[in-house]
C-alpha cells in the first residue's frame, strides 16, 4: 500500500502559465507514526542528451548536457509533527510560475529532447526510517502569442517531381500521376493533419500509400554544430491496394500525444516536424514526398 | 345389513311428470360458442363502462350537492354497482385472449410470414429461417425505437448475418498470418514492466523497439493453413480472449487482439468464405464496441478527488454536455490510440466500432467521422473488401442516425465506381486463380449489396429512386447493383416504371445471374400491382428473356414468380400459356435434371394450390396434372397434403364431380400410403383428418348408390388408417339414414334393402378397426340405425357382437397401458348402452332379457381395478333401465318398432323376473356401497356421494313403503358422514323430496329436517 499519494483536482493535470495547481497530499498509515515534516517541491527541466549514433557509446554516457532548470518550487507542506493512524488529508496549492528569466515549455518526451515538470512529495521520517515519497507529472501546455493563419497546399508527383533519382534508375520509375491537396502546413495540434489524394494514372500497380509523421530533434550549438535524429512518430495507411483512379482518398493524421509538441526553434535545442507521403508499388519501387510543417498550439 | 330389501318399482307417468319437470323456456341470448359472442360481450362492456362513467359523473355532481348523510348510503350502491361492474372486467380479461382483436393479430403476422415468403424468394433454398424472421420481427416490436424505424420487410442484420453464414462456407484452407500467442505473451510481459516504474527514457526506447521488432515481425510470421472449423475456433478464441483481457484491465493487449481481427479482413485469401468472414469478426468488432462504450459510461461515476464521493451513473438518454471530463478524456485516449493503428482497414473497422463512444463527446461529431470513415473506404482498393467496409459503416450508421441517406448514397455510389477495378489486376487474376467464375465471385458481393441498397431503399422516395438509378446509369451497367436496387425500393416505383427498366436489365453486365434480377422485379410484382394496361405488356417483355433461359434453374425459378404473378393479376388463359411453357422447357429435361429441379417444380405446383380459390379447378386442367406427374416420389406426399387441404378447406362446397372426387382420391391415396406403423401419432392422425375431411368433402345426393360404392372402394383403399375407416362406417350410416329421409321414414322394399346394405357394408367394415372403444361404439351406434330402419335382425346381431366385443376386451384390459381411464370408458359405454336397451325389444325365443343376461354373465368375471366404482355405476345404470322396463309406457320409442312394454305387457313371468333382477341389483348395489373404503375422507366422500345417488334414484323409481323408508335413512346417514358431500346435490335432493307427495315422503323430509 502507497503510503502518501498526490491527487490534483485538475483531471488531466495540464496547467498554464500563472494558472494554481490546487490538490491534496493523502496521507495514509497503519499505525500513528511522527515526521520531521512533508515537503513539497516541483522540478520542471529541459534535459538534452546527444544521440550515441552520433557521438560513441562512451561519449554518450558522460557527455549527457546539463539539464536546464525552467521551473523549480520547494516549500514545507507540514511542520514536523505526528500522523494518526488512518488516512489524512493535506490540501496544498501553488501557483504554476517558472524562474525568473525563464519561460515555460510545454511538456514533451522525445527521444534526445525531454522536457518535464515532475512534482514530489517528501515525507520525512525520524530516524533511520526510510522517507515516503510521492510523485506526479504536471504537464504544461503554452498558449500561442501570435495568430497563425492556415497554409494550404496542392501538389502533385509525377516521375519528373522526382529528386535524387539515379539515371540508371530513372527508367525503372513506373509512369504516374498522383495529385493532392494539404489543407495546411501548419497544423494546429490539437487538429488532425488533413488533405486528400487522388490516384490520376498508374502503369504500375500500387500495393500501398502512407503516410508518414517524422519528428526531428536536434540539439547542440552553432558552435559545436548540431545533432540531428529523425524518428517516425505516426505512419498511417491509407490506401491499401491498386485503388480506383477516380476517387479522392482522404488524408488523416491526428498527432500522437506526448510524442508530438508545437515546433520548438531555440538556440541549444529544436523539434521540428515533417511529413511524408509513400506510394508503395507492387515492384517494390517507393516513391516519397517531403512536406515540412509547422506545429502550433492553439487556443 | 344383509336382510334383502326388495325393490318395488313405481308407476311414473313421463308424460306427466315431463310438463311438471318442465322448465321455463327462454331465448339463449349469449353463449360462448355463439357466433358474434366476442361482439356482443365487448358492445356490453362498453355499455357497462359508459353507463358507469355517466353514473359516476352524476354521483359526482350529486356528491357536490347532497350532504354526507345521503353519501354514505350512494357510496354503498356505488361500490354495488362496482361490484358488478368488476364482473365484468374479469370476464373481459378471460375471454380476451380468445376475442377478435388476439384473432386478427394473429392473422397479421400470417400474412406478416406471407410477405416475406415473396420477399425472400425461395424461402426451401435461401436458408433463411421464417422462424427467425418471426422472432426478429418480435423483437423488433420489443424495442419500440427499431419498430418506429424499419418497416416490416426490413431485413435486420442479425437475420442477413445468419444467411450469410449458412450460405458461405468454404471447403478449402485459409491462409493467417499467425504469431498470435507469441505476441501475447510479449505483450504480457510488457505491460507488467509498464505497470512497475519505468523511467521516460526506458519507456520511448521499449517503443521504438517494438517499432521495430513489429516491422521485423511482419515479415517472419508464419503463415498458417485453416480449415473452416478451425478459423471458427480461432475467431472464438480471440472473442474470449478479448473479454478475458478485458475483465483483468488489460486494455492494451485488448486493442491488440481486436486490431489483429479487424486485419484479418484484408485477409481474402479464401475467396469463398468471405462473407462469413465478414460476419463473424464483425461480431467481435460489436462486442468491442460494447465494451469501451460501456466502461467510457463507468468512467462518468466520478470520484470526487477531494472528497471521494461518487456521482450517479449517466441515464440511458444522456447528451454529451452531462458528461464529465474524465469520460470525455477516456474517449478522446481511445480515439488517439485508434487513429494511430496503421493498417486502413483495422483503423476504418476499429473507429467505425467504437462509433458510438462520440456521444460523449459532442452531439453530432458522429456525421463527422461517419462521412471521413465512408471516404477513407475508397482507400481499400479490393472492391470485395471495401463493399463488406461498407457495409459495416451502414450498419452503423443506421444505428445512430437511421433517417440519415448521404452515406447510403455515397457507399453506393463509391462501390460502383471501384467496381471498375475489378476487372484489372490484381483482381481479376485472383479471382482466376480461386477457380471461380464472375457469377460465383459476383455472389460474394451480394449479401453486401443488398445491404447498401436495402439501406439506400430504405423508406426512399421516387425522387430518391431515379437519383440513384440516374447515377447507375451514369458510371456503371452493374448487374449485382442493379439487382439490389430493384430488389429494394418501394414496388411502387420499381412497377411503375418497369418498362423503363427492363431494358436496363437487357444491358447489364452478365457478371451476376440475370435470373435473380428478374425474380426480384417478379416479387415486387406480387407486392404491388401493376396498371392494367401494362400487365400484358410487362409479362411479354420479361418472357421473352426468360423463356431463352438454357439453364432450368434459373428458367424455374422465375417461373415460380410469374405463375403467381399470372394467377393475380391475368387471366386463367395466361396462367395455362406460362404452364405449358414450363412443361415444355421440363420435357426436355433428362431424369438426372428432372431431380436437381424438383424443389422447383414442387414448389410452382404448391403456390398454384395455394393461390386458386378452388384446388378443383386447378385439377380439371390439363396442363396442371401434366406438371404433377412431374413431381418426383418424395415430394408427392406434400403434394397431395396440399391439395387435400385446399380441397376440403373451409367453406368448399362439397362435390359430386366423379372426376373430381377421382383424382382428389389418387391423392389421398398417395396420402395413406406414406404413413405405415413407424410413422409418428401426431402425423398419422392429421392425415387421417385430410382424408377424412375429404370423405366429407363428397356427395353424391341422390346417387347413394354410388356413394356406397365411393365407400366401399375408400376402404380398399384406406385400410390402414383406423379414424378413416370409423368415418367411413359413419358416412355409411347416415347414408342410410339419408334414404331413410328421402323416402319420407318409410321404406320400400328397395330403400330398405339398399339401408340393409349399408349396414351390411357397417358390420363388414368395424372389425378391421383397431381401437376396440370405437369399434364398440360403431356396433352400438350402428344397431340403433338399423332399429330406426327396421332391420331387427340386423340390429339383434349388432348389439349381440356389441356384448361379445365387450366380453373380449374386458377380458384384457389389464393389458391396457391406463387401466383405470380404459375402465371409465367401458362404464360409460355401458351407461350409454343402458339407455339404449330400453327400446330394444326383447327375443322372441331367448326371452326379454337375453342381451342383459349375456352382459351380466361377462360381468360376473370382471374384476375392476381398486377404488373404482364401476360395479356401482354399472349397477345403478341397469337398476334405472329395469325400473324403466317396469313401467306401462316407456319414456321413448322408435317409431315402428315394438318395444318390451308393447311386446310384454302384463305379461307376468316378465314382471317377476324384473322383480328379482332389480332386487338383485339393489342388494349389489347396496353391498358396494357398505364395502367402500370409509377410512380416508375421500373413501367416505365418494361413498356419501354414492349413497346420495342411491338415494335420489330410490325416491324417484320405487315404491316408498316402510322398508324403502328405512333404506333410505340409513342412506342418509352414511351421507352425513362425510363433509365433503356434494352439498348442491344434497339440497335439490330435499327439495324435490318436500315436493313428492305421499305422507311418507312427508314423514321422511319432516325427520331429515329435525335430524338437521
Amino acid at each position: 500500500m502507497e503510503h502518501i499519494a498526490i491527487r490534483l483536482k485538475r483531471w488531466n493535470k495540464t496547467y498554464r502559465l500563472g494558472e494554481t495547481v490546487y490538490g491534496v497530499c493523502v496521507v495514509n498509515i497503519p499505525k500513528p507514526i511522527s515526521h520531521n515534516g512533508i515537503r513539497l517541491s516541483v522540478e520542471g527541466s529541459v534535459a538534452l542528451r546527444s544521440s550515441a549514433k552520433n557521438v560513441g557509446v562512451f561519449d554518450s554516457l558522460y557527455n549527457t548536457i546539463e539539464p536546464l532548470k525552467i521551473l523549480s518550487i520547494n516549500y514545507p507542506l507540514l511542520k514536523p509533527g505526528k500522523f494518526p493512524q488512518g488516512k489524512t488529508e493535506i490540501p496544498f496549492e501553488f501557483p504554476f510560475q517558472p524562474l525568473v528569466e525563464s519561460k515555460l515549455i510545454e511538456t514533451y518526451h522525445g527521444v534526445y529532447v525531454n522536457i518535464a515538470y515532475t512534482m514530489t512529495i517528501v515525507l520525512a521520517r525520524k530516524g533511520l526510517s526510510k522517507n515516503f515519497e510521492a510523485k506526479e507529472e504536471i504537464y504544461a501546455t503554452v498558449p500561442p502569442k501570435k495568430t497563425f493563419s492556415l497554409v494550404a497546399k496542392d501538389f502533385m508527383i509525377t516521375p519528373d517531381s522526382l529528386k535524387n533519382v539515379s539515371k540508371k534508375m530513372i527508367s525503372k520509375v513506373p509512369n504516374f500521376s498522383i495529385s493532392g491537396k494539404i489543407d495546411s502546413l501548419v497544423c494546429p495540434i490539437s487538429e488532425p493533419f488533413t488533405g486528400h489524394i487522388k490516384v490520376d494514372k498508374s502503369s504500375s500497380l500500387i500495393g500501398s500509400i502512407e503516410v508518414q509523421l517524422i519528428r526531428i530533434e536536434s540539439c547542440g550549438s552553432k558552435k559545436d554544430g548540431f545533432v540531428r535524429e529523425t524518428t517516425e512518430i505516426q505512419n498511417l495507411q491509407i490506401v491499401d491496394g491498386n485503388v480506383s483512379n477516380e476517387l479522392e482518398i482522404p488524408i488523416y493524421v491526428t498527432f500522437p500525444k506526448l510524442f508530438c509538441c508545437p515546433s520548438l526553434l531555440t538556440k541549444n535545442y529544436r523539434i521540428e516536424f515533417e511529413i511524408n507521403i509513400l506510394v508503395l508499388f507492387t515492384n517494390n519501387a517507393v516513391v516519397s514526398e517531403n512536406f515540412p510543417i509547422q506545429v502550433i498550439r492553439t487556443n | 345389513m344383509s336382510k334383502t330389501v326388495n325393490w318395488a318399482p313405481l308407476e311414473r307417468d313421463y308424460e306427466e311428470e315431463k310438463v311438471a319437470h318442465n322448465l321455463i323456456r327462454s331465448k339463449a341470448t349469449l353463449h360462448p360458442l355463439m357466433k358474434n359472442y366476442d361482439q356482443i360481450m365487448r358492445r356490453r362492456d362498453k355499455e357497462e363502462k359508459e353507463r358507469l362513467l355517466k353514473l359516476k359523473k352524476k354521483e359526482e355532481e350529486t356528491n357536490k350537492k347532497t350532504k354526507t348523510k345521503t353519501k354514505s348510503k350512494r357510496k354503498k350502491k356505488s361500490s354495488r354497482r362496482k361490484k358488478k361492474f368488476k364482473g365484468g372486467l374479469s370476464f373481459e380479461s378471460i375471454d380476451n385472449p380468445l376475442s377478435s382483436t388476439s384473432l386478427t393479430d394473429v392473422k397479421e403476422e400470417e400474412e406478416d410470414d406471407d410477405d416475406f415468403l415473396v420477399i425472400e424468394k425461395d424461402p426451401l433454398t435461401s436458408g433463411v429461417d421464417p422462424l427467425s424472421i418471426q422472432t426478429k420481427e418480435k423483437q423488433n416490436s420489443l424495442s419500440s425505437h427499431l419498430n418506429e424505424q424499419f418497416t416490416s420487410n426490413f431485413i435486420s442484420w442479425d437475420v442477413k448475418k445468419k444467411s450469410i453464414l449458412s450460405k458461405y462456407t468454404m471447403s478449402g484452407h485459409i491462409t493467417v498470418m499467425e504469431g498470435f500467442k507469441d505476441e501475447t505473451r510479449d505483450s504480457q510481459i510488457s505491460s507488467r514492466e509498464n505497470e512497475s516504474m519505468m523511467s521516460q527514457e526506458e519507456r520511448t526506447k521499449r517503443r521504438l523497439e517494438s517499432l521495430s521488432m513489429t516491422n521485423q515481425t511482419n515479415e517472419i510470421k508464419k503463415k498458417l493453413e485453416m480449415s473452416q472449423e478451425q478459423y471458427l475456433k480461432r475467431i472464438n478464441r480471440i472473442s474470449n480472449q478479448l473479454k478475458t483481457y478485458w475483465k483483468k484491465g488489460k486494455r492494451v493487449i485488448s486493442l491488440r487482439l481486436i486490431v489483429r481481427a479487424a486485419k484479418d479482413l484484408a485477409n481474402t485469401s479464401c475467396l469463398p468464405f468471405y462473407p462469413s468472414q465478414f460476419a463473424l469478426v464483425s461480431d467481435v468488432l460489436d462486442m468491442f464496441g460494447r465494451l469501451v462504450f460501456e466502461r467510457i459510461k463507468d468512467k462518468s461515476i466520478t470520484i470526487d478527488p477531494l472528497t471521494g464521493g461518487t456521482t450517479d451513473p449517466l441515464p440511458n438518454d444522456f447528451t454529451h454536455d452531462i458528461v464529465p471530463e474524465v469520460a470525455k478524456d477516456t474517449c478522446y485516449n481511445w480515439l488517439y490510440k485508434i487513429l494511430c493503428i496503421r493498417e486502413l482497414i483495422a483503423r476504418i473497422y476499429i473507429e467505425l466500432a467504437i462509433l458510438p463512444i462520440y456521444r460523449f463527446i459532442s452531439k453530432d461529431m458522429h456525421i463527422i467521422a461517419l462521412s471521413r470513415i465512408s471516404r477513407m473506404i475508397r482507400g481499400l482498393a479490393d472492391p470485395l473488401v471495401a463493399a463488406y467496409c461498407r457495409t459495416y459503416l451502414l450498419r452503423k450508421a443506421l444505428e445512430i442516425y437511421p433517417d440519415l441517406k448521404e452515406f447510403q448514397f455515397e457507399a453506393l455510389n463509391d462501390y460502383l465506381i471501384s467496381f471498375q477495378q475489378i476487372v484489372s489486376e490484381p483482381y481479376l487474376s485472383k479471382i482466376q486463380k480461386y477457380q471461380i467464375t464472375m457469377g460465383e465471385y459476383m455472389n460474394l458481393h451480394r449479401p453486401s449489396i443488398e445491404w447498401i441498397c436495402q439501406c439506400v431503399a430504405h423508406r426512399g422516395t421516387l425522387e430518391e429512386f431515379k437519383n440513384v438509378l440516374r447515377k447507375y446509369q451514369k458510371i456503371s451497367k452493374n448487374s449485382l447493383v442493379l439487382y439490389g436496387i430493384l430488389g429494394s425500393f418501394n414496388p411502387k416505383f420499381i412497377v411503375n416504371n418497369l418498362l423503363d427498366l427492363l431494358p436496363l436489365v437487357r444491358k447489364s453486365d452478365s457478371y451476376f445471374p440475370h435470373y435473380l434480377i428478374y425474380q426480384a422485379i417478379g416479387n415486387q410484382l406480387l407486392l404491388e400491382k401493376p396498371p392494367r394496361k401494362k400487365t400484358m405488356r410487362i409479362l411479354n417483355e420479361v418472357w421473352k428473356v426468360v423463356s431463352k433461359f438454357e439453364k432450368i434453374e434459373e428458367y424455374l425459378s422465375v417461373a415460380r414468380v410469374f405463375v403467381e404473378y399470372t394467377v393475380k393479376y391475368c387471366s386463367m388463359k395466361e396462367t395455362l400459356i406460362l404452364m405449358k411453357d414450363i412443361q415444355r422447357h421440363i420435357r426436355k429435361l433428362s431424369k438426372e435434371d428432372l431431380h436437381k429441379v424438383k424443389i422447383e417444380i414442387y414448389t410452382i405446383i404448391e403456390r398454384l394450390i395455394i393461390l386458386s380459390s378452388d384446388v378443383t379447378n386447378l385439377l380439371l386442367v390439363e396442363e396442371f396434372t401434366k406438371l404433377m406427374d412431374v413431381v418426383v416420389i418424395e415430394y408427392k406426399t406434400r403434394l397431395a397434403k396440399r391439395i387435400l387441404d385446399s380441397f376440403s378447406r373451409k367453406g368448399q362446397e362439397p362435390t359430386g364431380d366423379p372426376l373430381i372426387i377421382h383424382l382428389i382420391f389418387e391423392q389421398a391415396k398417395i396420402l395413406h400410403d406414406s404413413v405405415n406403423i413407424l410413422s409418428h401419432p401426431n402425423e398419422i392422425r392429421n392425415v387421417s383428418n385430410l382424408i377424412n375431411n375429404y370423405l366429407d368433402h363428397v356427395e353424391f345426393g341422390k346417387g347413394v348408390e354410388k356413394h356406397l360404392n365411393f365407400l366401399v372402394e375408400a376402404r380398399d383403399s384406406f385400410s390402414n388408417l383406423d379414424l378413416v375407416i370409423a368415418n367411413l362406417v359413419i358416412r355409411a350410416l347416415s347414408l342410410a339414414m339419408k334414404t331413410f329421409y328421402i323416402v319420407k321414414k318409410k321404406h320400400t322394399r328397395k330403400t330398405g334393402a339398399f339401408a340393409r346394405a349399408c349396414l351390411a357394408y357397417c358390420f363388414i367394415t368395424i372389425p378391421s378397426i383397431e381401437d376396440c372403444i370405437i369399434r364398440l361404439k360403431l356396433y352400438s351406434l350402428s344397431g340403433q340405425i338399423a332399429l330406426i330402419n327396421g332391420s331387427h335382425a340386423q340390429a339383434d346381431t349388432f348389439f349381440r357382437e356389441a356384448v361379445t366385443l365387450f366380453k373380449e376386451i374386458a377380458l384384457i384390459k389389464s393389458e391396457m397401458e391406463d387401466e383405470e381411464k380404459f375402465e371409465s370408458k367401458l362404464v360409460n359405454f355401458l351407461q350409454s348402452f343402458a339407455s339404449l336397451l330400453v327400446i330394444v325389444p326383447g327375443h322372441p325365443t331367448y326371452g326379454a332379457f337375453y342381451l342383459i343376461k349375456g352382459l351380466f354373465n361377462v360381468l360376473k368375471d370382471i374384476e375392476w381395478t381398486k377404488n373404482s366404482n364401476a360395479n356401482f355405476k354399472i349397477s345403478m345404470a341397469f337398476l334405472s333401465l329395469f325400473s324403466v322396463y317396469a313401467q306401462k309406457n316407456f319414456p321413448y320409442h322408435i317409431t315402428g318398432i315394438e318395444s318390451n312394454d308393447v311386446l310384454y305387457a302384463g305379461y307376468k313371468q316378465y314382471k317377476e323376473e324384473l322383480q328379482s333382477y332389480s332386487t338383485k341389483l339393489l342388494k349389489s348395489i347396496l353391498n358396494s356401497i357398505y364395502e367402500m373404503d370409509d377410512n380416508t375422507e375421500r373413501g367416505k366422500q365418494s361413498q356419501a356421494n354414492s349413497a346420495l345417488e342411491l338415494l335420489n334414484l330410490i325416491l324417484i323409481s320405487a315404491q316408498f313403503n316402510n322398508q324403502m323408508m328405512n333404506l333410505v335413512w340409513k342412506l342418509y346417514e352414511i351421507t352425513k358422514k362425510s363433509k365433503r358431500v356434494n352439498t348442491k346435490y344434497f339440497k335439490n335432493t330435499l327439495k324435490s323430496l318436500s315436493n313428492q307427495k305421499g305422507e311418507k315422503y312427508l314423514l321422511l323430509y319432516r325427520k331429515i329436517k329435525e335430524d338437521k
